[in-house]
């Protein structure tokens, strides 16, 4: 199946010296989640401006559903929902009415405007506040009247920068289903974001940027094979800390650091991906420590953004 | 297609249709309160006695004034209709695109697929349609009183294709003011700044159609034209407007006649505006990167702007006025400037074609506006060649010397425009350049006016010398400091 979109050595610069985006290249499929991840400054907002057709690349060329960005501007915009980082609502106007406005701008059919938009309002858990002033909605709130906005045109691809920032745990719950069903809708969604966990366990494939340049891309299995050499920390409580001590102290050259911050608690670093976590439970079950708790201290998603960010600066 | 949408989508966002017929209703209101209080009026004027004057003082026969309810309430609803579309209409326009750009909603709009025209005719036409729906009721009262005879045919048409075409050229010129680039200013305050100054040339332009030598240059304004077609005819507005003793320059064929062809020239110079604006504004909207103004759109609003000023000249203006190419170049140099300004690169497009390497053609966004100046200052010199019968062999030397040195101070203005765009990030740094370089232009204007006027004293040579010396030495000064900023953007600081 041909990828919805597709950036090929996509460069922008403002200047002529520094590159915001530098020769970024990447795919996404139908109905999975493509995540960019990156520190501030990385290039995420000036790479979903491009996809959005608010800037021109340099150099390089993007294609939306078959479709040369630069070429089919018109198109291309009917075919995405972009939602800015930090995006201004009409503060006077009610949900209704501003979702209203940009079904009418995005020419939907009168018939099925109506039905959209109370759709979109239940799917996003809105239609309580659907007469209520926007100035007087919640952030979460207004984060998801954002992401009906971006989906009153019924979209294909759906860009959000940094959804989730400032949202509270239970409005980014919300927000993260919100998207799941998306997601299982077929679209192809690309989010950037800070919050690591929040992408965690929800994007297919992932990009990391560092400094304008796509430092790693693909699917997360495939980042992390990409940089196996990654740390894991793991956090492993156990019943027989003494057991456990030994068996940790025997168990070789891929543990590579082991924390106990209270008896019988341990963080522990290990290098070589699964496997070696695997290995590492199976020596302390047999050497009869117990095991009661395993559980990474942070994702797979960032674990390898923190590898490939120490890669960068090495 | 897009434009309809725009319209409709905008129009719809401003005023609901419940909403709409309310503001009709208002609309109908205020007709039926303007006849009320023309009917009030006309009551308390009619049975008025004459003034008795003494035969002594008598200066002009008394001329019955022609009132009429109908009349009276045309002449305010004209009024009102004009004020409505010429200067409402505009700062509503100026305060809806600043805001939309100040909060980024602007972005949103632009990720839409509506076309950059389609986006402008939605801000210009639908945003504002209250202002639009509450001017409908004394516009279709004008309209009433035009097929009633209140007011003759043609002078129906007149006013109204002046309404179409000068509303659309005010709110165009808005929507360019609120698209400037670097003005971060809210709303209110841009549509504050639109409203007076369409405000003050429309009470200029009014003015210049009561008066037998300025009628000529009224069609620059909408307001001006209006005047000239509401005078042209024989009734009330004739009659509130110009004082008895004034009457009689209505007798003089040629006031007659450019009375009758401000509409005409408002028309044309309204549409000829439009077009070059709209594109501008479209470009803006489309590419928000780049200047405001290409450099062609410069040079053909610049062109634009001299022509009408110089069209009304008669051909032996200048045995007439001897001071009349500065004259007119006092009043277009500060066009030449903003439009030099405004087609100036930022310093990122700027630094951006300086480290590709390659010099950019001077008709091209990166470029400074130096060829675009130098075009201005020709098509000014081929408009005096033009229109001055001799121009320029019956100049005495001194002026040859004085318009040589104008025209230099106006090529000078690109390399200004340059240095402020690319030196100053913050408002307050820009402001006070602009400041220091209008100090420098009005010390250079009061010098050239002395060399125009020999012979001079021994102050005014002291003036003389020391425009020259400012003259050389600010823009050496300034192209000094740009080659220095060259030298760095290369190497990359």
């Amino acid at each position: 199946m041909a990828p919805l979109v597709q950036c090929d050595r996509v460069s922008l610069s403002y200047d002529g010296l520094r590159h915001a985006v530098d020769a970024v290249g990447f795919e996404v499929q139908a109905g999975s989640i493509f995540a960019l991840v990156g520190p501030n400054g990385a290039g995420k907002t000036s790479t979903l401006r491009m996809l959005a057709t608010l800037a021109e690349p340099t150099s390089g060329t993007i294609s939306i559903d078959g479709l040369d960005a630069a070429g089919n501007r018109e198109a291309v915009r009917r075919r995405v929902g972009y939602l800015p980082d930090n995006f201004a609502l009409y503060e006077q106007m009610t949900p209704v009415d501003y979702l209203d406005f940009f079904a009418r701008l995005y020419d939907v059919a009168p018939t099925l405007r109506k039905k959209r938009i109370d759709a979109l309002l239940d799917e996003l858990d809105l239609t309580q506040k659907r007469g209520a002033q926007i100035r007087t909605l919640s952030r979460g709130m207004r984060q998801r009247l954002g992401v009906a906005k971006t989906l009153v045109h019924d979209p294909k691809v759906l860009l959000l920068d940094e959804p989730a920032s400032a949202l509270d745990p239970g409005a980014r719950m919300k927000l993260r289903e919100a998207l799941e069903r998306l997601k299982h809708r077929g679209l192809a969604v690309i989010i950037s974001s800070h919050i690591l966990p929040d992408l965690a366990g929800l994007a297919d494939a992932v990009g990391i940027m560092e400094g304008g340049r796509m430092i790693h891309c693909g699917p997360i299995d495939r980042v992390a094979e990409a940089t196996r050499g990654a740390r894991i920390v793991y956090r492993v409580e156990v019943a027989s800390p003494d057991r456990a001590r030994r068996a940790l102290a025997d168990f070789g050259p891929r543990l590579v650091d082991f924390d106990e911050r209270e008896p019988g608690r341990f963080e522990l670093t290990v290098e070589g991906g699964p496997d070696a976590i695997a290995d590492l439970v199976e020596s302390l079950v047999l050497r009869g420590a117990r095991v009661s708790h395993v559980a990474p201290r942070e994702s797979a998603l960032e674990a390898v953004y923190r590898a490939s960010a120490a890669a960068a600066v090495a | 297609m897009s434009v309809k949408i725009a319209v409709s989508a905008f129009a719809h966002r401003s005023a609901r249709r419940r909403h709409a017929l309310e503001l009709c209703a208002y609309s109908a209101g205020l007709v039926a309160l303007l006849v009320l209080v023309a009917f009030w009026i006309v009551a308390q004027m009619l049975p008025a006695a004459p003034i008795a004057w003494p035969s002594s003082m008598r200066l002009a026969p008394a001329v019955p004034i022609p009132w009429s309810p109908a009349a009276l309430a045309d002449v305010f609803s004209l009024c009102l209709v004009g004020f409505g579309l010429l200067v409402l209409v505009p700062a509503q326009v100026a305060a809806t695109l600043a805001a939309e750009r100040r909060s980024g909603t602007l972005d949103q709009l632009r990720s839409t697929p509506l076309s950059p025209l389609g986006l402008l005719c939605g801000l210009v036409v639908g945003a504002p349609v209250r202002v639009y729906l509450l001017c409908l009721g004394p516009l279709l009262f004008h309209v009433g009183c035009g097929l009633c005879g209140v007011i003759p045919l043609d002078t129906l048409a007149a006013t109204l294709v002046v309404l179409a075409t000068g509303t659309i050229a005010s709110t165009l010129l808005a929507a360019i003011i609120a698209l400037a680039p670097r003005q971060e200013t809210g709303g209110a305050f841009v549509a504050l700044t639109v409203a007076g100054s369409l405000g003050l040339a429309g009470m200029i332009g009014f003015s210049f159609a009561l008066d037998t030598v300025s009628v000529h240059w009224a069609f620059l304004d909408p307001a001006g034209a209006l005047n000239a077609a509401m005078l042209a005819h024989d009734g009330l507005w004739r009659h509130l407007f110009v004082s008895a003793w004034s009457l009689d320059r209505f007798h003089d064929a040629s006031y007659l006649d450019a009375m009758m062809l401000a509409p005409l020239g408002a028309t044309l110079l309204a549409l000829g505006g439009s077009v070059l604006l709209a594109r501008a504004a479209c470009r803006k909207l489309a590419q928000p990167h780049l200047p405001l103004f290409s450099k062609p759109q410069a040079v053909a609003l610049f062109a634009l702007v001299a022509a009408s000023l110089m069209v009304p000249v008669g051909s032996d203006g200048a045995s007439q006025f001897r001071e009349l190419p500065l004259v007119l170049g006092l009043f277009l140099l500060p066009v030449a400037g903003a439009l030099a300004t405004f087609s100036t690169p930022s310093f990122e497009a700027w630094a951006l074609a300086l480290r590709r390497g390659r010099r950019p053609r001077s008709w091209q966004d990166d470029a400074s506006a130096l060829g675009a100046t130098s075009a201005m200052a020709l098509s000014y010199l081929a408009l005096l060649v033009l229109k001055l019968d001799g121009f320029p062999s019956q100049l005495d030397g001194s002026q040859i010397v004085a318009l040589g040195w104008a025209i230099a101070v106006t090529l000078c203005l690109p390399l200004f425009a340059l240095f402020a765009a690319t030196h100053f990030r913050t408002q307050a740094a820009r402001a006070a350049f602009a400041v220091a370089i209008s100090a420098h232009l009005l010390l250079q204007l009061i010098a050239i006016g002395m060399v125009n006027s020999p012979p001079f004293g021994p102050g005014e040579q002291m003036w003389i010398e020391l425009g020259a010396a400012a003259g050389v030495l600010v823009p050496a000064w300034i192209f000094y400091r740009q080659r220095v900023l060259v030298r760095r953007t290369l190497a990359g600081a």
